[in-house]
This record gives structure tokens, sequence and C-alpha cells, in this order.
């Protein structure tokens, strides 16, 4: 089964690109369960995800994640629950008959093998010749835009490149699904950016089902359709980055995603805005409230301020430096009436 | 390590086979002469032209040499098994690995006695090369241990996820990483089994003759020029055979042939 043709001419590569499936049913992980000992590390975990798709699990440290995600891939066995790809039930296959790629936090690539043999080695276990291996892996180098390190051995690649060979060789075999686990976390600030587009550059190009898990909000939603956010074990909210952030199910969910301001407490509701949803005023006028700065700090593009707004700490951004802001002194901020969150207590 | 040490360790090594040389090639030193009136060859000559010599020199080849090669074979499934797997009872199985090194080696090699006697497989080559692997064992399940462990579980799953079964891990994944390992296991068990004495004594019986047991010999004759030629002969062979075995079995023969 060929989830992708690959045709090349004049060193570009065409990869037949599927339009998302409207089928949720595609891969499917139902009530999953796993305990360490007396410990529950996932509690009754289902989210699903269509074809094509790119799902990000979040999380902090501890949540379960990177758990589920080796649930999936078969590597982390005696859980309760079900595993459907493609109308598969792979919970009880191995790692090997399921279908799953994953890529490692730290690449894995086998030492011993330069980067296009690293990339082969899938296709090597299954047998195919020497000369059509070659040939896809020379079509993923391309791809990976990694062409002109074809014969260097991992110890001579740098992070970066490590990566998109390790991605390259999850590829090659042809997944139904890529796992990619926390692959953004060795790598310094500004690679992570370029990464974190070319993954998903790839992603569009291949149209893997994907499944990343990441500890970082940002990444996750510039990255995915959707987003699964762990806390303790289970899922706080399964839905789009934009609803996670401007709809969040609770207080959990609403301050992982971003900086939030509570206003006030309701019949059993937060109101609470985000703290681009609040301006500053020049002047006292009406829907205009006064508040007090406490604290500013200056982060280049914009300035975080903090105040104290009816005796509640509020924060929100000045554009640039701020010059006429000073600490403790008055100021007049609007909030935007309509963006005011109702969230779970 | 200090230089300081370093000298200490190299002189307490070389004092000894300084000694052996100096009087492999003097037979009489009167005193209080320091300095031999020539040098004396007839020794060496009589060690050179000795076809028991040459023949016993063959025989511990063949024997250690036959030994390294099966207990690399037994341990490396075994070390593979011991440090990548989960089953029952694998500190049990651990501890009967290397329980070779807490049994004195005489009740050790009195045992293997009887129960070689009684299996009618003493007086042989095999017998000796098979009771050589009871000694030599522990240390190479030891050495490729650890090699496992150095590379760690990661590999393994990496592997699997990708398809590979567990020969194709063993055979694509972790044997080509383990060349130091190997090398340095099956000269451990060569020169483990190729300075076995009693056990050759034992099984042999006399009738299988490796140097260990050709060198007794001689030190029961008293001839101190005699003893220290055959012992030097015995050292130079042991390095001639690990070094060939660094060259050929660690770098070329494992990577061409084996994988």
């Amino acid at each position: 089964m060929h989830l992708f043709n690959t045709k090349i001419s004049r060193r570009k590569i065409y990869y037949e690109i599927h339009a998302l499936g409207d089928d949720m049913s595609f891969f499917q992980i139902k009530n999953i369960t796993k305990k360490y000992g007396e410990l529950k590390v996932l509690n009754d975990i289902s989210l699903s995800a269509k074809q094509g798709e790119f799902i990000s699990i979040l999380g902090e440290s501890g949540s379960g994640k990177t758990t589920l995600l080796r649930i999936i891939s078969g590597l982390e066995g005696q859980f309760a629950g079900e595993i459907l790809l493609k109308d598969r039930n792979i919970t009880k296959l191995s790692t090997q008959r399921r279908g799953v790629s994953m890529v490692f936090q730290d690449y894995l690539l086998f030492p011993h093998l330069n980067a296009i043999e690293n990339i082969e080695f899938g296709l090597k276990i299954r047998g195919v010749t020497k000369s059509q291996r070659y040939r896809e892996a020379k079509n993923l180098l391309e791809l990976v835009q990694m062409d002109r390190h074809e014969n260097k051995y991992p110890h001579q690649l740098s992070g970066g490149q490590k990566q998109r060979i390790a991605i390259a060789r999850a590829v090659i075999v042809k997944p139904l699904l890529l796992l990619l686990d926390e692959p953004f976390s060795s790598l310094d600030a500004n690679l992570r950016v370029d990464m974190c587009d070319f993954i998903r550059n790839i992603q569009r190009q291949t149209s893997i089902t994907t499944i990343l898990v990441t500890h970082d909000r940002e990444e996750a939603m510039k990255i995915s359709d959707r987003i699964a956010l762990l806390y303790g074990g289970e899922i706080a909210q399964f839905d789009e980055p934009v609803k996670l952030y401007e709809k969040p199910s609770d207080l959990y969910t609403a301050s992982f995603m971003g900086d939030v301001n509570i206003l006030a407490e309701e019949e059993g509701y937060y109101l609470a805005v985000r703290p681009e949803n609040i301006r500053l005023s020049s002047s006292d006028r009406e829907g205009c409230n006064s508040a007090i700065v406490k604290d500013l700090q200056y982060t280049g593009s914009r300035t975080k301020c903090k105040a104290l707004y009816e005796d509640k700490e509020i924060s929100f951004f000045l554009a640039g430096n701020a010059e006429k802001v000073k600490i403790s002194s008055k100021i007049y901020i609007e909030i935007d009436k309509s963006k005011i969150l109702k969230i779970k207590a | 390590m200090s230089k300081f040490l370093k000298i200490i360790i190299t002189t307490m090594i070389l004092i000894p086979i300084l000694y052996m040389v100096f009087w492999s090639f003097t037979d009489i030193l009167p005193w209080p002469k320091l300095i031999p009136d020539g040098i004396n060859l007839d020794v060496w000559k009589q060690l050179i032209s000795s076809k028991d010599y040459i023949r016993t020199i063959g025989v511990s080849i063949v024997v250690s040499m036959w030994t390294a090669a099966i207990c690399i074979l037994v341990a490396l499934p075994t070390a593979y098994a011991i440090t990548c797997f989960d089953f029952c009872w694998k500190p049990v199985i651990r501890g009967i690995v290397y329980l070779p090194f807490f049994i004195p080696s005489i009740s050790l090699s009195l045992g293997l006695h009887s129960a070689f006697l009684t299996a009618g497989i003493t007086d042989s080559i095999m017998g000796v090369v098979l009771s050589h692997i009871v000694p030599c064992l522990p240390y190479t399940i030891m050495i490729l241990e650890g090699s496992f462990e150095q590379m760690g579980r990661s590999f393994s799953e990496q592997g699997r996820n990708l398809g590979a079964n567990s020969i194709q891990l063993l055979t694509m994944v972790y044997l080509p990483n383990m060349r130091q390992a190997l090398y340095l296991s099956a000269s451990m068990s060569f020169i483990v089994s190729f300075s076995q004495y009693l056990l050759t004594f034992l099984v042999g019986g006399g009738i299988i003759k490796t140097l260990p047991v050709m060198l007794f010999q001689i030190m029961q004759n008293g001839n101190r020029t005699e003893i220290s030629a055959y012992s030097l002969g015995f050292i130079i062979l042991g390095a001639i055979c690990t070094y060939l075995i660094r060259k050929y079995l660690g770098e070329r023969y494992i990577m061409k042939y084996m994988l």
C-alpha cells in the first residue's frame, strides 16, 4: 500500500498530495488506560484523526504524552484500550507490523551507517533491491534538502541535519502514521522555528497522518490541525488550536494555552480575558477603567505590562518600549467585552 | 594516570620479562660476575627445532581459537537476551552465567573432569575445548553485555520500529557497533584458554599437551635457562595471537564475513 507516489523530474520532487480525509475513523484510540503499579499514567484516553491530519499531543512533563506515543507505536505494552488504524485493530500487533513510524527525541541515527544508508535501513529490512532503495532514499534526501550530505556519518551532522535524516528514514517505509516525539527539544531556538516549518511542509507534501508530542504550546499551535492537551494523564481538551485558545474548556487549558486574566468569578464560571484584548486607553472615557502599573517587561517588539485592576493583577501588552508608561503610575485600560472568556471553574 | 604510576607499572611488568630474557641466553653466572662470559643460544636452538614444541604450539592455538569462537557464539545471544529482553528468572540466569567466577578453580576443574569422564570426552581436543569454555564464557558475556548496555535499548526500539526482527537487529544494528567489544571478548577468552593449566592437564590427561602443560613439565626439571626461554616463547606467542585476532577478527573478518 503506497500512501504517496514519488516522481522525480529536474531535481524537483512532486508528492501526490492527498486532501484531508473526512473520515474521522482513520486513526482512533479508544479508552487507553496505562498504569505503572498503582500509578495511573493515562486514564481513559480517546482520540481520533482523519487521514493526512496533523495532531499534536501537548502537555507538561509527566503528563503521559510520551507514554501515549509509545503505546501507539507498539513499544509500550500492558495497557487497557484499543488502537485502530485504517480499519485494522493494531492494539496487539508488534511495532514492526503496525505501519507506524516513530522519530525519537534524540533521532537515534545508527552510528555505523552514513546518511543515505540510515534512510535506506527500513527498505533494506523489507528486502527492497539495492538500486531501488538507493533511488527512493535519494528522492527523500532531496525532499529533506540533505542531498549534499548523503555520505556523511551521524557524528558529522548537526542536530537539525540529523533530524531531517531521521524524518526521511521514518517516512521512507511509507507509514500510515508518523509519530514525532519532541522533535525540537534538542535544537536551539532559531533552528526550532525553521524545523517546525520544515516538518509541516514535509507532512503536507507526503500527507502522512502525523502525531507530534510536544510541551511547547506555540509549536503545537503553529503546526497542528488539532491539539490534544493532556493533563494528569487525561485529555483536558482536544480541538483546533484556535478553539483551545479562544474557547478553553477549563482554567487549566486556558492558562496552559496562554496568559489569561481572571476578571471575576460567578456561578461556577470565571470571566477572563486574554492580554491582547486589553488596550491602553489615552483618557478616562466611557468604558475605560483605571489601573496601577506594577511592572514592565520589555521584550523588543512589545512590553508586557503587569497592573493592578480592581484588586486583581492583570497583564497586557504595550507596543514598542512604551516610554510614557511608568511603574506605579495610573493608567486607563479598555477591555474588549466581546472577547471575554467564560471558563468553567 | 600520573607519569610516576606509569613508570612503576611499566617497571613491574618489564623487570620479570628482562630477567627472563637475560637468563634465556645465559646458563651460568658465577659470583661475583654481573655480566656473563658469552651468549648461550643452545636452548633457543633446541626450542625452535623441537617438533614437540611446534606441535604443542599448534594444539594450544587450535584449542584457544575454538574456545574463543564458541565463547563468542554462545555469549553473543546470551548477552543480547540478558540486556535487551525482559524474561522470568533473569537474575537467576545471570547468576548462573557468572557462577564460574565464584567457584574455586580446583573445584571447577575436578568437577568438570569427573563429568567429562562420565561423558567419555576426556583425553580429546573437544573435551579440553569444552572445559576451557566454562571459565572463559563469563568474561566474554561480561564484555558483550557491557557493550549492549552501552548502546541501550533505544537502538533496538528504533530498529524494531523500522521493521527489524531480533536477528536483523543483532546483525544489522548491534554487531556493526560492537567491533571493539567482539575483539576484546575474543582476545580475553583466547588468553584465558591459552593459559589454562589445570583443566587441560586433567581433561587432556597428558595426551592433549598445550603450552602451559609443557611449561609446567619444564619447570619440574628446574633448568632456569630452559624455563626462561619457554616462558618467553609463551609470552611472545600470546602477544602475536592477540595481535592477529585484533587485526583479522576485530577489523576484517567480522565486518566482511559475519555481517
